[in-house]
């Protein structure tokens, strides 16, 4: 009996141990749930306790807040963190509020940057496995590479 | 010389006085109905009045919490501390409380009077405040949510809006919001509703990128948002933010149907804007609608409204763009994971037209495996993707126009009081009463609710019977849910049902009784000739009863468990009226009369959007009945 209460309480801590991911912000997973299915119903996404120690409002500094609210350094890797799967979407179709949201962080005009995200899909979105910090790299390599045509500022 | 220094003596004396300011001078103040909205004193039933905020750090004064004028005497005293500018910022008057600081000091200065101040730096409010500052706020409401309990009733969150740049242009999603919401410790399901409605759970508010709320409700959770915008001026704006960084560090009980997350809201507001004035008409009990009914109707208050479609309506509004040819195609996309020939013959401008709608298709049925890397749905969105990516066209901007019917701010009052008369079989001529707290059944004045959603809570029905001369309870419906999906192409969700009631029974040993049923169901819904106002559902319910006394009083505890097929059908001919028809055939165990058949026809026409007459007629194996309803919804 012992053991099962052993393997069992392994396997629920590997699966509490594991992100998504991101070792950024620690936001990405919290938007999604990490439950499926029926456990969803009482996790209670909206309303956890986890979720006010990261944006309670003066709970001091966190790894990319301070009092709740965004360092200015970290806006763009927590708004690419959280925002990722919208972002790819908008970056694919060439425009969007996501990716208009991106470019406002970063400065440059968004119909440039919306086709530079779109011709250059496959590098920053695919090869990087969707890893944030990644696509962050991804595209700062590519705006650097060509700020006038990528980023029009 | 002398007269030198009695001159000396008396300046240095006067000018004391005017560094310092007497309590006195603004002591009227504490019943200023600005200072009760920044404190939250509400009246008390038991000790005359008390402040909504629980956590002592709110207060100043030792008894602050009880006394308005205590609080505003200690907080008055702190501001005047000669040595203020070396207190630390954590600890200053000044640095946690800047709301309440800005208004004693605008009062202050309206009465002509002066007051020298000492502040120190507040360098992490500072930094805080310009990264939340804007220009004017929204109140953001999100839909009903039947899958999380909490959420029945839908959210409201305020949003402070940012300027806009230098191009003219706001980005919504870099604003941020502000949320009022219980921490939960609690999983356990009974533990979570006692204490969530008895203010077991404390209520805190955070600040969140608003991008987070989008990402949160659109996308993981399918709830389309309803964003009002506010008229509030700059000036305004930037006394809620201060206030917000005031309560931020507090608690306050949270009661799921009082002091609830729209609630506070509104208080929020009141705190920032003497001129607004909505938590006075409120109910006692109020859940989201109520809030988002009240801000609509107060004059002036509401500038415009936007609606911000969930992942799941941008699907069904870009499916609407499609042949029924591209659908079929489309669903074979996302069922086979793989570009068909069909697919790949399509001319390249309705290729696109289909990757788009099978990329909001793969978020909405895979919204949480869509995140994980290496999961197969996270590979095959990739390629849809991709082959988005490389064609040139770039979608245009899908603008969806808020659904009229389905407006939160023009539904129907989510209270309802009942009158009626019905002829029974079994008890003769009855007059009915009934009434119910909250919210909304699919025969109810449809406007403002979602079509194919019943969320009951506490349903009394009371019958005055004529054989015998009694008064009896009919029903009482603690919790019921029906949730309708119509089933098509895109949508296979289940619909389902549940509730918990007092009902009576009918049984050989229970001819009436009381009964606790806990009853709940499964099956699909179709749209009948896919018309929307038609709909039909046929599953299987199931129901367990249980009694402690038989009909003649005597203690007999017993429970019963019986299941069978459920049918509704529901027609909704216009604006005004619609008709349900219901059947459901049970098949008891434990019992002899174990047969258990029940049908019922229901007709309610609805006279603006808060009230109506509704006919109906049930047949049940032990009684006919006619009745007739008039229901006044406030």
């Amino acid at each position: 009996m012992k053991k099962i209460i052993l393997i069992l309480s392994l396997f629920s801590v590997s699966a509490f141990a594991k992100s998504y991911g991101d070792a950024g912000c620690g936001l990405g997973s919290m938007v999604f749930g990490s439950e499926e299915g029926f456990s969803q119903v009482f996790a209670a996404t909206t309303n956890g306790s986890s979720y006010s120690q990261l944006f309670g409002i003066s709970s001091g500094t966190s790894n990319c807040q301070d009092d709740g609210a965004i360092k200015g350094a970290k806006s763009v890797p927590a708004f690419i963190e959280v925002n990722k799967v919208a972002l790819a979407k908008d970056a694919a179709r060439g425009e969007g509020e996501t990716l208009a949201g991106l470019a406002n962080l970063l400065g440059c005009k968004s119909s440039n940057l919306g086709r530079t995200l779109k011709s250059n899909y496959s590098r920053i979105f695919v090869k990087t496995n969707m890893n944030p910090a990644d696509i962050e790299a991804g595209i700062n390599t590519t705006i650097s590479a060509n700020k006038a045509q990528a980023c029009g500022a | 010389m002398r007269t030198l220094f009695l001159f000396f003596i008396f300046s240095v004396l006067v000018s004391f006085k005017a560094y310092s300011l007497e309590f006195s001078a603004i002591q009227d103040l504490a019943k200023d109905p600005q200072w009760q909205r920044l404190v939250y004193y509400k009246k008390s039933f038991f000790s005359g009045i008390e402040s909504l905020i629980d956590a002592p750090a709110f207060f100043n004064a030792k008894d602050g919490k009880i006394n308005p004028e205590s609080e505003l005497k200690a907080t008055f005293e702190l501001m005047q501390d000669p040595l203020a500018d070396q207190i630390k910022e954590e600890n200053s008057v000044f640095c946690r409380f800047p709301a309440r600081v800005a208004w004693i000091k605008n009062k202050i200065s309206a009465k002509g009077l002066r007051l020298n101040l000492r502040p120190p730096l507040c360098p992490r409010y500072q930094k805080w405040f310009e990264a939340l500052r804007g220009t004017s706020a929204s109140l953001v409401f999100s839909s009903y949510f039947l899958n999380n309990p909490s959420s029945t009733f839908g959210h409201t969150l305020l949003r402070i809006n940012k300027a806009a740049n230098q191009d003219g242009k706001r980005y919504e999603l870099l604003d941020y919001g502000v949320n009022f919401a219980a921490n939960t410790n609690t999983s356990n399901p009974l533990l979570y509703s006692i204490k969530g409605l008895f203010g077991g759970f404390p209520g805190t508010f955070t600040t969140v990128p608003y991008y987070f709320k989008v990402r949160e409700y659109s996308n993981s959770e399918s709830r389309d948002l309803w964003e009002y915008q506010l008229n509030l001026t700059p000036e305004v704006t930037d006394m809620l933010v201060a206030h917000i960084w005031e309560v931020g560090s507090t608690y306050a009980d949270y009661w799921y149907l009082s002091e609830n997350c729209s609630y506070f809201m509104l208080a929020l507001l009141e705190a920032a804007d003497p001129n607004i004035d909505v938590t006075s008409k409120l109910k006692k009990y109020v859940i989201p609608t109520d809030t988002v009914q009240v801000v609509y109707a107060s004059p002036g208050l509401v500038k415009s409204f936007h609606f911000r479609p969930s992942v799941r309506t941008e699907l069904f509004t870009r499916l609407i763009e499609l042949t029924e040819i591209e659908k079929n195609i489309l669903a074979e996309l996302i069922e086979e994971r793989k570009f068909s020939e069909k697919f790949k013959k399509l001319e390249i401008m309705r290729r696109r037209l289909v990757l788009d709608a099978a990329i909001d298709d793969m978020d909405y049925l895979y919204a949480v495996a869509v995140q994980k890397p290496e999961s197969p749905e996270w590979k095959f969105k990739n390629q849809i993707l991709i082959e988005r990516s490389q064609i040139d066209e770039v979608t245009s901007t899908l603008v969806i126009p808020a659904p009229q019917q389905e407006e939160p701010h023009a539904g129907h009052g989510s209270r309802r009081l009942g009158f009626g008369y019905q002829n029974n079989d079994q008890s003769g001529n009855n007059l009915l009463l009934s009434y119910r707290f909250a919210f909304h059944d699919i025969l109810d004045p449809f406007i403002g609710f979602p079509e194919y959603a019943q969320i009951i809570f506490f349903d009394l029905k009371l019958a005055y019977e004529e054989k015998p001369k009694k008064l009896e309870l009919t029903e009482f419906n603690l919790f019921e849910v029906l949730s309708l999906s119509p089933y098509n192409q895109f949508s296979k969700s289940l619909s389902w049902r549940l509730k918990v009631a007092v009902e009576k029974l009918v049984n050989e040993d229970c001819w009436g009784c009381h009964a606790l049923a806990l009853s709940g169901g499964a099956g699909y819904a179709l749209k009948i000739a896919d018309d929307p106002r038609l709909v039909s559902y046929m599953g299987l319910k199931a129901a367990v009863y249980s009694t402690d006394r038989d009909h003649r009083g005597n203690n007999f505890p017993r429970w019963m468990l019986g299941a069978g097929p459920n049918l509704i059908l529901r027609a909704r001919w216009n604006e005004a009226s619609s008709t349900v028809l219901e059947a459901w055939y049970r098949k008891d165990m434990q019992v002899r009369y174990n047969e258990y058949k029940e049908l019922s026809l229901s007709h309610q026409i609805s006279f603006g959007k808060n009230n109506g007459i509704r006919l109906t007629g049930v047949e049940r194996w032990f009684e006919h009945s006619a009745t007739i309803e008039f229901f006044h919804y406030y």
